[in-house]
């Protein structure tokens, strides 16, 4: 089931309070227990991601996925937090699916 | 058809897991070459359970409501998982960005570079003595009221805007975008410059 897309910004946000504050009729979205996301990319600077249980202090932090790079997510105890490997004046894309 | 799953990334509990159930992280039940093989190996599963049919190169996902597999139409991206297991292939590192801010710059340009300068009253630029297929850089400048010397091998093929005698020539109070990159034969210089 498709989610919605955000803009990163290149600093450290929680992908859970850019959904709420970038989809429509999300406002109130938090990532479920036991289900699985999908986070594709779109556009050729990576994405950096890391779950944490605070923002993470450093740009190396995570995984990062580059062009459309597909990174499937299960919600854990820590705080999903994403940022773009540069600056762009339009964000990098992220596109969110649930995949169940 | 073969899928070429490149590099996907599991984050949090998930897992590249072949298992099937509902369990956290076991979603994943793996590669299938075509949807007979998904649907012999799995003529039910539990929700949330997803595999990837290499005939559509798609994501299947088990859709509860009527107990059938739906091909979701997306694409999978990796075939390993990052830093885990398989070969990463096809996958280039964003370019490095090079800020430049004194007012010259004398640089062999590196490959997958990008060079943002400010304003040049001189830019020298040098090939590197052995260039791959896959080399290309990028130099961007303000030429200011003195339009900026420029210092450039003679092999390189020029093409775009403010070119005298098919050579790149830059003029005063323009920002230039400057792609260089190699087709086999030649190095090109593509020069775009807006006032």
């Amino acid at each position: 089931m498709y989610i919605g897309k955000v803009k990163v910004s290149n600093e450290w946000e929680s992908l859970e309070d850019l959904i709420q504050a970038q989809v429509d009729g999300q406002s109130s979205f938090e990532f479920a227990d036991s289900t699985t996301y999908q986070l594709q990319g779109e556009g050729p600077i990576g994405v950096r991601m890391a779950s944490a249980s605070s923002k993470p202090d450093s740009d190396d932090e995570g995984e990062r996925i580059f062009g459309t790079q597909v990174a499937i997510y299960e919600k854990d105890s820590g705080t999903l937090y994403v940022k773009a490997e540069q600056n762009s004046p339009n964000g990098q894309l992220l596109k969110i699916s649930q995949l169940g | 058809m073969s899928l070429r799953i490149l590099n996907t990334v599991y984050l949090g509990k998930a897992t590249p897991g072949t298992g099937g159930g509902s369990g956290g992280g076991s979603h994943n039940l793996g590669y299938y070459v075509d949807e007979t093989a998904l649907t012999t190996a799995h003529p039910t599963a539990n929700a949330g359970d997803f595999a990837i049919v290499g005939s559509t190169d798609t994501i299947w996902i088990w859709d509860d409501d009527t107990s059938a597999w739906v091909d979701s139409d997306t694409k999978g991206q990796v075939e390993s998982v990052n830093g885990r297991t398989g070969v990463v292939t096809g996958v280039q590192d964003s370019a490095t960005i090079s800020t430049v801010s004194a007012a010259t710059l004398t640089q062999e340009l590196a490959n997958n570079t990008i060079y943002d300068c400010g304003e040049l009253t001189a830019l020298t630029i040098t090939l590197p003595a052995t260039i791959n297929a896959d080399w290309a850089c990028q130099v961007n400048f303000t030429s200011g009221t003195t339009p900026t010397a420029l210092t450039a091998p003679n092999t390189i093929k020029w093409k775009g805007d403010d070119l005298t005698s098919s050579v790149f020539v830059p003029v005063a109070s323009k920002r230039y975008a400057v792609l260089f990159f190699y087709d086999g034969v030649n190095v090109r210089g593509i020069v775009q410059g807006i006032a």
